[in-house]
């Protein structure tokens, strides 16, 4: 199977003051479809700014990284914005991530506004499916963004990034913010989904027990290298970088159950 | 707990509202109970005010009534007030969202323009404006805007400098949002709480500039202004003041009922902000 996502030698540095910060410093991985590869790291390591660099929110300085066999970095305005309706992402805090004046309508319609897959008729339609998917009623559509829960809101802005049916969707802490039950309910809404459509998962998080459960390989970050590469099982029973060791010795009450 | 809950706890606020609604009836009903022209002659010249209940205000030195010419005034000051600023929000916070959205050059030229508009005096503004291309309701509105929008555009700016770097912002961008509606539709009307209630500051100032000009005969000249009004009782100064007066005070109530209103709507919008 050829891979969705290629990223080779991808780098960013800030500058802060007079010094030279390096946030992400020659990250190389791949995404297979239908896969889900976790993106596990200490905070500071580089995650966050990674996952904006795969997003095209901000721009590599070094590196290439192709998706679909294209070149996702040289694309710029109108055709990255065409490419963006198959790269979709899902922010930490849902409440930041949606336009405090919106509608849930309004979220979730806007990518099929945008990308043109439902007209004005059809988009209610669409957006109640959608909201479907995620496994809320469709009564919420008329509601605003503020007056629903945060386990709403994460669903909600889940339903946006499905809305334009993409092949990836990378998902920065999406579940960090939320408690421990709704947690569960969307991790395993997120596994459901990619049985059903296949869709490819980048899982960035500092829980590594959250990204035990959902991912196919682990990618273990620090200073921001990649130190680690592997299959969930494989890093998780035995890590090799000093890294890895440390992440998966913070969690108490999975060592015991994996000896 | 709504904005008209929270602007109804602040008295200044209250008083302010009760003022521009009572100055808003009298100018949409000048029509009906003046009917006749302002401007014609209706008894002797200077009658004292509370001499003749027919004319309570009494008249000016060509023997108009002078409370019909302060109910018709009110809709000039009101009409230009409103419209300068309305004027002056839209081009100051096109300029500013773009200027902050933007970033980079155009920020830098758009706010070295604002830099220019700002170091000349904005009334000096108006009158070079005026007296080149003429008096009239229209020009006067645009000339009293052109130096009430740097204002509202720096604020713009500031605003969306800090919200362009929300998550929500990133988020429409990452669903294909074109730039030009992430600065209109998504970031414009967060940024414009606090634009607004600057609004009252410059309503008041644009009435007091009309009122200036007009005084300095470059109002439009087919309608009776409170500026006008004061620069005809000026001839009459020692003789008959109050005709200089009674509009004078027209002024100074409005753009205290003006000014009271912003302060109350401000605090209601501040309180909104510390408790989110």
């Amino acid at each position: 199977m050829t891979a969705l996502l290629v990223a080779e030698g991808l780098g960013k540095s800030f500058r802060r003051g007079g010094a030279r910060l390096v946030a992400v410093d020659g990250a190389s991985f791949s995404v297979d479809g239908g896969e889900t590869l976790g993106i596990v790291g200490p905070s500071g390591s580089g995650k966050t700014t990674l996952a904006r660099l795969i997003i095209r929110l901000i721009d590599a300085d070094t590196g290439t990284l192709r998706f679909e066999g294209a070149d996702l970095l040289a694309l710029r305005g109108k055709a990255l914005r065409a490419t963006r309706k198959r790269i979709q992402m899902v922010f930490q805090d849902p409440l930041a991530a949606l336009n405090p004046r919106a509608s849930v309508a309004d979220v979730i319609g806007d990518p099929l506004r945008i990308h043109r897959l439902a007209d004005r008729a059809n988009r209610p339609a669409a957006v109640a499916h959608l909201l479907d998917r995620v496994g809320l009623p469709a009564a919420l559509a008329s509601r605003a963004v503020h007056e629903i829960s945060g386990g709403q809101r994460q669903r909600v802005a889940i339903a946006r990034a499905l809305a334009t049916e993409p092949r990836l969707i990378v998902l920065d802490e999406a579940v960090s913010a939320l408690d421990v039950s709704v947690r569960a309910h969307i991790l395993k809404r997120l596994v459901e989904l990619q049985v059903e459509s296949g869709i490819s998962y980048i899982f960035v998080s500092h829980d590594i027990a959250v990204v035990r459960a959902v991912a196919h390989r682990i990618a273990i970050m620090d200073h921001g290298r990649i130190v680690e590469t592997g299959p969930t099982a494989q890093v998780i029973a035995a890590p090799q970088s000093a890294t890895g060791k440390a992440l998966i010795a913070a969690v108490p009450r999975l060592m015991p159950a994996e000896d | 707990m709504s904005l008209i809950a929270r602007f109804s706890r602040s008295p200044e606020g209250l008083f302010g509202a009760a003022v521009l609604a009572v100055l808003i009836a009298v100018a949409l009903a000048a029509p009906l109970l003046f009917p006749r022209d302002p401007l014609s002659i209706v008894g002797p010249a200077l009658t004292a005010p509370f001499t003749d209940w027919a004319l309570p205000l009494g008249t000016d030195r060509l023997g108009r009534n002078v409370l019909a010419e302060l109910a018709h005034g009110s809709r000039a000051s009101l009409l230009v007030g409103f419209a300068a600023t309305l004027a002056a929000i839209l081009i100051g916070a096109s300029v500013g969202t773009i200027a902050g959205f933007a970033g980079g050059l155009v920020d830098e030229v758009l706010m070295r323009v604002v830099d220019a508009f700002q170091t000349v005096p904005g009334f000096l503004l108006a009158l070079a404006f005026v007296s080149v291309i003429g008096a009239s309701l229209p020009v006067v509105v645009l000339a009293i805007a052109l130096g009430a929008w740097t204002g509202p555009a720096r604020l713009a700016r500031a605003e969306v400098l800090s919200l362009r770097e929300r998550d929500y912002v990133a988020a429409a961008r990452v669903i294909g949002m074109h730039p030009a509606e992430i600065a209109f539709r998504e970031i414009l009307p967060n940024a414009l709480a606090p634009v607004l209630a600057l609004s009252a500051v410059i309503v008041a100032g644009a009435i007091l500039t009309e009122a200036a000009l007009s005084f300095l005969g470059l109002g439009d000249p087919n309608i009776v202004t409170w500026g006008s009004m004061i620069a005809e009782g000026r001839a009459v100064l020692r003789s008959s003041p109050f005709l200089s007066i009674i509009p004078g005070l027209a002024l100074v109530v409005t753009v205290l009922g003006v000014y009271l209103f912003g302060e109350g709507l401000s605090e209601a919008l501040s309180r909104r902000q510390v408790r989110l």
